[in-house]
């Protein structure tokens, strides 16, 4: 979000405004991210390797959430919809030069305090993950990431991701395959 | 070789993910599972990947930084939509005094025209006067008269450029 120069008067005109204007109350909004915050920035942290950027990201996913005219039958849906804007983002983001991008690994970095604690097996396997993953396309790894470590539904993802629930068994199972190639002993990785 | 997508698949996902593989499983579904390839990629890859998510939601509350919180999220885009609501209010403005401005311009050039044959006896005076002394001057004269219109158009330019330049640049 870029930076604007409000009076105090303003601001608080903006409160009062947001309240009319966005299309759920403060109470509401409160709720929902306390629910979906951890997931949604730990799915765009995966998706760019880039926890600052995750920070930076999801405070923007949510403003869009909150300026958007869509109406939504229940959470779920307000919930697939702030992981379809997210998803968006990470693209947009990927698609900008590379010089304003950072590299998709600091997983290792993460790992430090597993490794501190005696569990270089789980932190190597993570690593091991994490190299396999950045090897993947972004869609997959959005697919991926939706289907097996949230626990999404094949119709949710292609909500998410914009594609016909049809091809997403076809697509999602090309993916793992490809995933568990990377991570096979042969290659290096650690699916047993 | 092309394998078969499993219809159990989504089952088995499901049972890794709330945690219940293996011992909380069911017989039949467990020993298909274990059974059908496809079936222990997706425990391999659900559980490892599952790992990893639940990693990196404890390793949120180690970071320097916290995650923002739902009333700073909201006040920041409250604030945002303001001031977009703010700017998009004063785009017309902006527009008016453009639009003004070349009016202006306008009129300005207008004037000139009208006035111009009141002004050329003048410059018939200074021509006659300058001709006997420099008649390089004489002849500069001779071609801004000749090509007034001209010289007014470019000289207006001269002038509203770079304050336009200046609105611009101040709006970015």
């Amino acid at each position: 979000m870029s930076s604007f120069v409000l009076t105090d008067r303003e601001r608080l005109l903006a409160l009062e405004e947001a309240e009319r204007t966005f299309p759920m109350s403060e109470d509401e909004f409160r709720a929902f991210y306390e629910l979906t915050a951890r997931p949604v920035w730990v799915y765009i942290n995966r998706m760019t390797g880039d926890g600052r950027l995750a920070d930076d990201l999801l405070q923007e996913a949510y403003y869009r959430l909150l300026r958007t005219k869509a109406t939504f039958e229940s959470d779920d849906h307000r919930r697939n919809y702030l992981y379809r804007i997210a998803t968006n983002l990470v693209h947009d983001h990927r698609r900008r030069p590379r010089a304003d991008r950072e590299p998709l690994l600091d997983d290792e970095r993460e790992a430090a305090p597993d490794v501190a604690g005696g569990n270089e097996s789980r932190a190597a396997r993570r690593i091991d993950l994490a190299r396999a993953m950045a090897r993947m396309k972004p869609r997959e790894r959005s697919m991926l990431w939706l289907a097996y470590a949230h626990g999404c539904s094949h119709e949710e993802i292609a909500e998410v991701l914009g594609l016909k629930t049809s091809s997403l068994k076809a697509l999602l199972h090309r993916a793992r395959r490809r995933l568990a190639g990377f991570l096979t002993p042969d290659a290096g990785g650690g699916l047993e | 070789m092309t394998r078969r997508i499993c219809e159990h698949e989504p089952a088995v996902t499901q049972v890794v993910l709330s945690r219940r593989w293996p011992d909380g499983c069911e017989q039949e579904l467990r020993a298909h599972a274990e059974a059908c390839e496809e079936c222990r990629e997706v425990v391999a890859i659900a559980a490892l990947l599952r790992e990893d998510y639940d990693h990196a939601r404890e390793a949120i509350g180690r970071r320097d930084v916290p995650l923002p919180s739902a009333g700073q999220i909201w006040w920041r885009a409250a604030v945002h939509a303001r001031a977009e609501a703010v700017q998009a209010a004063a785009r017309p403005l902006v527009w008016g005094y453009g639009v003004a401005a070349a009016c202006l311009i306008g009129l300005l050039v207008a004037g000139i025209g009208v006035m111009w044959p009141s002004v050329l006896p003048a410059f018939d005076r200074v021509g006659a006067l300058t001709a006997r002394f420099a008649p390089t001057a004489d002849m500069v004269l001779a071609t801004l008269r000749a090509q007034m219109p001209i010289v007014i158009g470019v000289a207006a330019c001269l002038i509203a450029a770079p304050i336009a330049l200046y609105y611009a640049l101040r709006e970015e």
